[in-house]
């Protein structure tokens, strides 16, 4: 059977502009400068949000003038990798376009009750998809999920399979969050925000950081893509998911699914847990959950897990929601390509209980394949295993 | 009544031919009152308190749907999949919270109800209920969502990740300041009408749409769906088949060139098994997407229905129930999304409308 293969990228994030920007972002260790937060009303926790610079919205806002912002940067990521994929309007007969998004444009309904013009009709907040597919005259199906923080990552798995049991040709999948009051004010009144940022298997992490973010993918299959002639940038070689059914926030702290998860990615894939080279977690900093997780790698890498490494992305953008797992994957796809691990944002002091290696030095891929893990709020897991184009330079 | 507990599927069972063997409906009678669901009844007086009602009602459906399969839901299971759509779930909720920390901030946000920001809870607490652990799935697609259930959860079945699952749908109505609302926002559905009474189209503006005209979803509806082969070994009662798939108008083109649009729909829906002799029940809007659609099936029983993503699953659950011939639910709207489910009930009909 042929392999579901991208054949372009997008990602838009506080530190980077666009894939090449985000590769760039990430061996510069470049750090996200938190803003203040739309207003959360009398009093407010940190309230901060690494965001993405307004200017590179502003296409967008052209474009789809009465979409709100998370679908305004789920287009500019869209529109990023439809570009790198050179579709045509050809491709978009039997095109699909997968959307997930935590909150949707929950922000656009906050300017309504501020007094900002509503529209007469019905705007479900989660339409970006639709939205999309309507500007790319995509035909086949427009797809919106939430799944909240694993979402981005879902809504890959779920184009990989439309591309392999025929139901679409093309998947544009796409994963965003954007800043809304709601989501301010809903994790800082649950004491899940770090005042010193995202940091992942710190022993004195505390939570994690909001920021803004959107990722996107085109897939296709192998065939279609060398038939088009378009460049492949890496493979969906496998994705696993399960779910806790545990507690609406936290892990299970046996993190027996996410185990569970990342083997079945693995057989998947048809490849062994030796084969994975580099690690992307989920990792949001929160304490529990990266024990968990580390707890989890620990038992399908077993003997490896310190010497496989880890590359952080919430560390270095933030926790970016929804668009997290897809921007994961676009980063690790792009370690994939480039064979080496960026340097990560500096554990300043390591976790005995997170025995996971996170390199703040550049250093190799291990093993021919990355793991990329994305779980969320109601016990979602998901894990998808990468692989490298044949032609990697 | 015997209940029995799922056991797991024998592994490289040949028979993946899926069955709905639960329907369980949660959803207002005619003429309802506003209190119509008391949680403390259809639930439990204790630990359902703070749990929004979206999510209770989907939870009280899923109960009534357990029954119905005669099946038992006590432990972990790493073979159930669950897969549920909503549009409008967490719309009051997020109005409450937003209304709240603009008036007072965040210091008088419950912590019991605070998580359920996250849209995705309202659909993820049922598998945490049951302990369902194979995978969950929260789809919004306007209108489409709840039907969507069917096709991408019965991919994973294909794919050997779960054996069986639980497909649902649950709404409660937008929050009042929502744009685009009828007035009032009871949930007595809309009498079954002609096309012509969906009212003018829309403006040949890309992408606009009308106001609805009916009043929202509010309910929710599940189906228990297993592998016939299972379901025969417990004898369980067989309602039907399903089969489902997406497809997308670009409300632009609708609004542009409808005729090409028809016309590319025709050969479309009958690729998808509507054929002139199908019998078709057609949800819509009033919309150039609905307007085009409701054009390429002329013999459709068509009406309005409202915001949100249920009415078309409570159209599958009332076609399964009431037996009869193979029927499509065809659901279209404004934004493009339209959904085409293949309704194949068990048993003649008993009376029910196809």
């Amino acid at each position: 059977m042929s392999a579901v293969v991208v054949t372009g990228t997008g990602a838009l994030s506080a530190v980077c502009a666009d894939p090449a920007d985000l590769w760039q972002a990430m061996t510069e260790r470049r750090e996200p400068v938190p803003e203040p937060a739309p207003g959360i009303g009398p009093e407010c926790g940190p309230g901060l949000w690494r965001r993405i610079a307004d200017p590179l919205l502003d296409r967008a806002r052209e474009q789809l003038p009465s979409a709100g912002r998370s679908t305004h940067a789920a287009w500019t990521a869209v529109s990023q990798a439809v570009a790198q994929a050179r579709l045509t309007d050809a491709d978009a007969v039997r095109m699909a376009v997968i959307v997930a998004g935590g909150v949707g444009d929950v922000e656009q309904a906050e300017r309504w009750r501020g007094g900002e013009a509503a529209p007469a009709h019905w705007p479900p907040t989660h339409r970006s998809a639709a939205v999309i597919a309507d500007r790319l005259g995509a035909r086949q199906a427009a797809l919106d999920l939430s799944n909240a923080c694993a979402g981005g990552a879902y809504a890959m798995a779920l184009g990989a399979g439309m591309i392999a049991d025929g139901t679409a040709d093309v998947v544009v999948a796409a994963g965003v969050e954007t800043a809304s009051r709601l989501i301010t004010a809903s994790f800082n009144r649950l004491g899940a925000l770090d005042p010193e940022g995202c940091r992942p298997f710190d022993r004195n992490r505390a939570g994690t950081s909001l920021a803004e973010g959107a990722g996107a993918v085109v897939l296709e299959s192998t065939e279609r893509a060398r038939g088009r002639g378009v460049p492949v940038l890496g493979v969906v070689a496998g994705h696993g998911w399960t779910c806790d059914a545990h507690h609406a926030t936290a892990p299970d702290p046996s993190g027996e699914r996410i185990t569970a998860a990342m083997r079945r990615a693995i057989e998947r894939a048809d490849v062994r847990a030796d084969d994975v080279g580099v690690v992307v977690p989920h990792a949001t900093g929160t304490p529990l959950s990266d024990v968990t997780e580390s707890t989890a790698l620990g038992a399908v890498l077993g003997s490896r897990l310190g010497d496989v490494p880890v590359y952080s992305t919430k560390a270095a953008l933030g926790h970016t929601g929804a668009a997290s797992g897809l921007l994961s994957a676009v980063a690790a796809l792009a370690v994939l390509r480039h064979g080496i691990v960026p340097p990560n944002i500096a554990v300043k002091e390591s976790d005995p209980d997170c025995p996971v290696w996170v390199p703040s030095e550049e250093v190799a891929v291990r093993g021919s394949h990355a793991l990329v893990n994305a779980f969320a709020f109601g016990g979602h897991n998901i894990c998808l295993v990468l692989a490298p184009a044949e032609d990697r330079p | 009544m015997t209940t029995h507990a799922l056991s797991p599927l024998p592994v490289g069972d040949p028979v993946r031919e899926l069955v709905v063997t639960g329907v369980g409906v949660c959803a207002p009678p005619a003429e309802a009152a506003p209190d119509w669901f008391d949680y403390r009844t259809e639930l439990s007086a204790q630990g359902y308190k703070y749990v929004p009602r979206a999510a209770q009602y989907l939870l009280a459906a899923a109960k009534r749907a357990l029954v119905d399969a005669r099946l038992e839901s006590d432990g972990p299971d790493d073979r159930c999949g669950v897969v549920l759509g909503s549009n409008n779930c967490a719309s009051q909720l997020h109005a409450d919270i937003d209304r709240e920390v603009a008036n007072t901030g965040i210091r008088f946000l419950r912590p019991a109800t605070v998580p359920y920001f996250s849209v995705n809870l309202f659909l993820a607490r049922l598998g945490i209920e049951h302990g369902w652990r194979g995978f969950t799935l929260a789809l919004h697609s306007p209108a489409t969502a709840g039907v969507e259930t069917v096709q991408h959860g019965f991919r994973v079945v294909r794919d050997g990740d779960v054996d069986w699952l639980v497909l649902g749908a649950t709404e409660t109505p937008p929050d009042t300041a929502h744009p685009g609302l009828p007035d009032g926002l009871s949930a007595a559905a809309p009498p079954e009408t002609g096309l012509s009474d969906l009212g003018p189209l829309a403006a040949a503006v890309p992408g606009a749409a009308l106001p609805a005209a009916a009043a929202a979803d509010d309910g929710a509806a599940v189906l228990i769906v297993e592998p016939a082969s299972r379901a025969a070994v417990r004898g369980a009662r067989v309602y039907g088949t399903l089969a489902s798939s997406s497809l997308f108008v670009p409300p632009s083109l609708a609004a542009r060139d409808a005729d090409g649009e028809v016309d590319r729909l025709r050969t479309v829906l009958a690729a998808h098994g509507v054929s002139a002799d199908t019998p078709v029940r057609l949800l819509g809007d009033s919309s150039p997407v609905t307007d085009v659609v409701a054009r390429a099936l002329p013999g459709a029983r068509s009406r309005t229905v409202g915001p949100g993503c249920l009415s078309p699953l409570l159209d599958v659950a009332d076609i399964l129930r009431s037996g009869g011939p193979s029927t499509a639910v065809v659901c279209a709207n404004a934004l493009g999304t339209v959904a085409v489910t293949m309704v194949v009930p068990a048993r003649p009909a008993s009376g029910g409308n196809p």
